[in-house]
């Protein structure tokens, strides 16, 4: 008796779905607020608090590689590279651009030494930490399934909820902190609502594509719409549809790495939006 | 580690005169690459020989990324032996360097072509994992002992013995094989484990062996092939699969997920030793203990009352 | 007599770590409409950041009608320079004039018709109730400042700063948004803007206050806008032509 869809297909599937529509989602302010880099960044700079985290639950004894541990380094890793790059900005004279730039690749190389190194400690299973880096679908479980679809709904939950204030955030700062916003606890939170989409992302698509999935959708739904609320949605259609689809095409044919395709599509989609809105000659 | 470029040209001169030194009965540093040749190289070689392995237990030989203590450790040696058949492919252009000015022993190799199985029906290269059979490995502990004897003549005589009890060791580990896996009935001669490492082990003791990884652990498996083994499992009946310590489990407890789903009670055989072996300084920390394991570890999962120490007794449970 | 709408005593504040304005004092007339002239880097963006209560003063005391800045911010609208903003975000010019009405609405009020109304009606003042479904990349600079202006409206604030309010905007729409501020002036509420030209400062404004690291006059143009003020504040001489006066 064979399924439609078989259990681990239908399991991705729903973690793929809502993964993409929250990363689409929250993607969209991601794009508006022109932090898609910052965001790229900060998924390089998981790489040391994942190594660590797993070195940590093992010394403690837990079992396998608590996935949990492994994220909450992941997280608390990345935080600190949104630490130095805004202490880099504030406190010298290098731009942004260069301190996004320096972050991502000094953070990530330093994780790619602590891997190497981790060879030499005995414990197995290291090997699964490269899983983190393109993602792996195929070992999806269904803890992390509900792990990845509870936080997506929380972060989309968060996006509707702090769609209007987030919105003017990016539109006119001032404006918002006027309003009784502080521009530092609103951008406070939309970094917080990227990382934790970039953490969960980290299964799915790894955290060399996550970017992809804040960026792309976003950039596809703003030709097509003149306004955010529109944009954030259309954001989430499309980051959603391409995940589902990457997904069954990956279950569909053989040795396809799930994260890439979903990507690859997701790609397609805004060459030819791209392609037709130009020749429409979009007004947007 | 630190070597400053003084010593390291001080040692590069020695690693030239070595053989004329060991010749003189002093001791051989070898490095080898992977533990199992470094295991079979303590047990057939003098004990004024210094051996060390770059890739300890849990350790994957796919994707081990070489350092650079790793590169001065191969500089220094006198004596390189490495398994060869791409095994170590990441450290091709590496050993080709160092084959210029230093002795390399692809002891892998030694195994006569007719015995090794393709990498696939498309490429002309073979499935490196040769270890999993011990007949085969006879061939790679002939070959280290005759390097050894080339190098250390004076101790000829204690290589020979080490070599004949190490390869009388095989025989039996071979016989064991085939005894505790002789009552496992045809349909159930299934090992699915992580990657498709075993496939000699398949050959030696009439299995189907299945991976859910390729023979190389650097792609993704892939949800295809997930939802390919759960229909494997289904249809026919395997009992249990098996993790491996230099892999990532989760794709096994996605199998083991996906089949439950379909009402199979799919169990968890154990964890065997495929690219490494177990942890040092343990018998599963040596090549006889690290195949005691596995196959007393994979006849028990299906069923064998094979002894739970298995053949020396020596297993830790 | 009414309460000040904003008085500066012995102001004094650093940006990016050097002192911008330094005992600053003067009061801004109520109902008024009051320009902040003064030679680049004079100081006055960072006047207006510490108006706003965006910064913190090093020194001395702000109140607008008898208030600290960031209890009054509520009352307080302000209208930015057009280069600060990002005419490409995918907003139309509705859009932008009910952010006006975020502050109100919080996180989950439900923006109902009456809101609606309230935008319309803001638009109207500024005679842009045609305009209300044009994407804001679309306008053209006086527009632009309009739909800024229609948004202040909508705030109903007492107090609207505007940060170079004519900048690169045409005579017409000038004279469009002048009146605006006058009629907004009629209906009650301050309004202090910093101005670039100094040759308009007599036409458009009440009051002006004269800006250079600190305020070398202020008051009712009249009889503060003159000859030697002006020089002392930009440090030039032979501005005649500036105050009509020899």
């Amino acid at each position: 008796m064979t399924e439609l869809i078989g259990y681990n297909t239908a399991l991705a599937l729903v973690g793929a779905l809502l993964f993409g529509f929250s990363s689409g989602h929250v993607g969209a302010f991601v794009y508006l607020r022109k932090a898609s880099l910052l965001s790229d960044s900060l998924a390089h700079a998981t790489l040391p608090g994942l190594v660590i985290g797993f070195l940590v639950s093992t010394f403690l004894g837990m079992e396998e590689k608590n996935s949990l541990v492994l994220l909450l380094g992941a997280g608390v890793s990345a935080l600190f590279g949104v630490v130095v790059i805004q202490w880099i900005t504030a406190r010298t004279k290098l731009g942004f651009d260069t301190a996004i730039a320096a972050v991502l690749s000094v953070f990530f190389g330093f994780g790619i030494v602590l891997l190497t190194g981790v060879q030499s400690v005995s414990v197995g299973q290291q090997a699964g930490l490269e899983d983190y880096i393109l993602g792996s679908v195929s070992g999806m479980l269904l803890q992390d399934v509900v792990v990845i679809g509870l936080v997506s709904i929380m972060c989309s939950a968060a996006v509707v909820v702090y769609r209007r204030l987030l919105t003017a955030f990016i539109f006119d700062p001032v404006l918002s902190e006027m309003a009784g916003y502080a521009q530092h606890r609103m951008s406070f939170l939309l970094s917080l609502l990227t990382l934790v989409i970039t953490i969960i992302g980290l299964k799915i698509v790894g955290l060399i594509l996550v970017v992809a999935m804040l960026t792309i959708p976003a950039a596809t739904a703003r030709l097509w719409t003149t306004g955010v609320w529109s944009m954030s949605l259309l954001s989430a259609l499309f980051g959603s549809v391409a995940a589902g689809i990457g997904v069954i095409i990956s279950a569909l044919l053989p040795s396809l790495p799930s994260g890439a395709v979903i990507v690859v599509l997701m790609f397609i989609a805004l060459g030819l939006s791209i392609v037709v809105t130009h020749l429409r000659g979009s007004n947007v | 580690m630190n070597i400053n470029r003084r010593r390291f040209m001080g040692l590069s001169t020695a690693a030239i005169a070595a053989p004329h030194i060991a010749l003189a009965g002093q001791s051989l540093n070898i490095v080898c690459t992977v533990g199992m040749l470094a295991d079979t190289a303590k047990q057939i070689a003098p004990s004024n020989v210094t051996i060390r392995a770059l890739m300890g237990p849990g350790t994957d030989p796919h994707a081990f990324r070489q350092t650079r203590g790793d590169v001065v450790a191969l500089t220094k040696s006198d004596l390189i032996i490495r398994h060869g058949l791409y095994l170590e492919a990441q450290m091709e252009d590496l050993f080709a360097k160092l084959g210029k000015r230093k002795t390399i022993l692809s002891a892998g190799e030694a195994v006569p072509d007719q015995h090794l199985l393709p990498y696939d029906d498309a490429s002309a290269q073979y499935d490196p994992h040769v270890w999993m059979d011990p007949a085969l490995w006879t061939h790679v502990a002939d070959a280290i002992a005759a390097e050894l004897s080339s190098k250390l003549l004076k101790n000829s005589a204690e290589i020979a013995e080490n070599h004949a009890r190490f390869v009388a060791n095989l025989i039996r580990l071979k016989d064991y094989g085939h005894d505790i896996l002789a009552s496992v009935p045809k349909q159930e001669r299934v090992l699915l484990t992580a990657h498709d490492a075993f496939r000699y082990f398949g050959s030696a003791y009439d299995f189907d062996v299945m991976g859910v990884k390729g023979i190389s652990t650097t792609s993704e498996a892939g949800l295809y092939r997930i939802e390919e083994l759960v229909d494997l499992i289904i249809e026919r009946q395997i009992k249990a699969v098996f993790v491996e310590s230099s892999q990532s489990d989760r794709n096994i407890r996605a199998l083991i997920e996906g089949t439950a789903a379909r009402d199979h009670d799919l169990k968890l055989g154990g964890q065997l030793f495929s690219d490494a072996m177990g942890p040092a300084g343990t018998y599963e920390g040596t090549y006889v203990g690290m195949m005691d394991h596995n196959l007393t570890t994979i006849a028990r999962a299906l069923g064998v009352d094979a002894p739970t120490r298995g053949m020396n007794d020596k297993l830790n449970v | 007599m009414s309460a000040d709408a904003i008085s500066a005593t012995e102001l004094s504040v650093d940006y990016d770590g050097v002192t911008a304005i330094q005992d600053v004092d003067f009061t801004v007339r109520a109902e008024k409409l009051t320009a902040i002239v003064g030679p680049n880097g004079a100081g006055k963006s960072t006047l207006i950041k510490a108006l706003l209560g965006l910064i913190p003063n090093r020194n001395g005391t702000i109140s607008c009608f008898g208030t600290s800045p960031k209890q009054y911010r509520k009352n307080i609208s302000y209208v930015p320079q057009r280069a600060q903003i990002d005419w490409e975000f995918p907003a139309n010019v509705f859009d932008v004039v009910a952010m006006g009405l975020y502050g109100e609405l919080g996180l989950l009020r439900r923006f109902s018709s009456a809101h609606k109304d309230r935008v319309q009606s803001a638009l109207t003042d500024v005679d842009m109730a045609d305009f209300a479904a044009r994407q804001i990349s679309q306008l053209s600079g006086g527009q632009q400042q309009r739909v800024f202006l229609a948004r202040s409206i909508v705030q109903d604030a007492e107090l609207i700063l505007l940060d170079e309010p004519f900048g690169g905007i045409d005579s017409k729409s000038e004279a469009v948004i002048v009146d605006i501020l006058r009629r907004q002036k009629q209906h009650g509420k301050s309004i202090v803007a910093v101005h670039h030209d100094l040759s308009t400062v007599k036409d458009y404004f009440d009051d002006v206050i004269l800006l250079n690291k600190t305020v070398t006059a202020f008051g009712p143009i009249n009889d503060v806008f003159t000859k030697s003020n002006i020089e002392k504040t930009y440090g030039v001489s032979n501005l005649d032509f500036l105050t009509g006066r020899s």
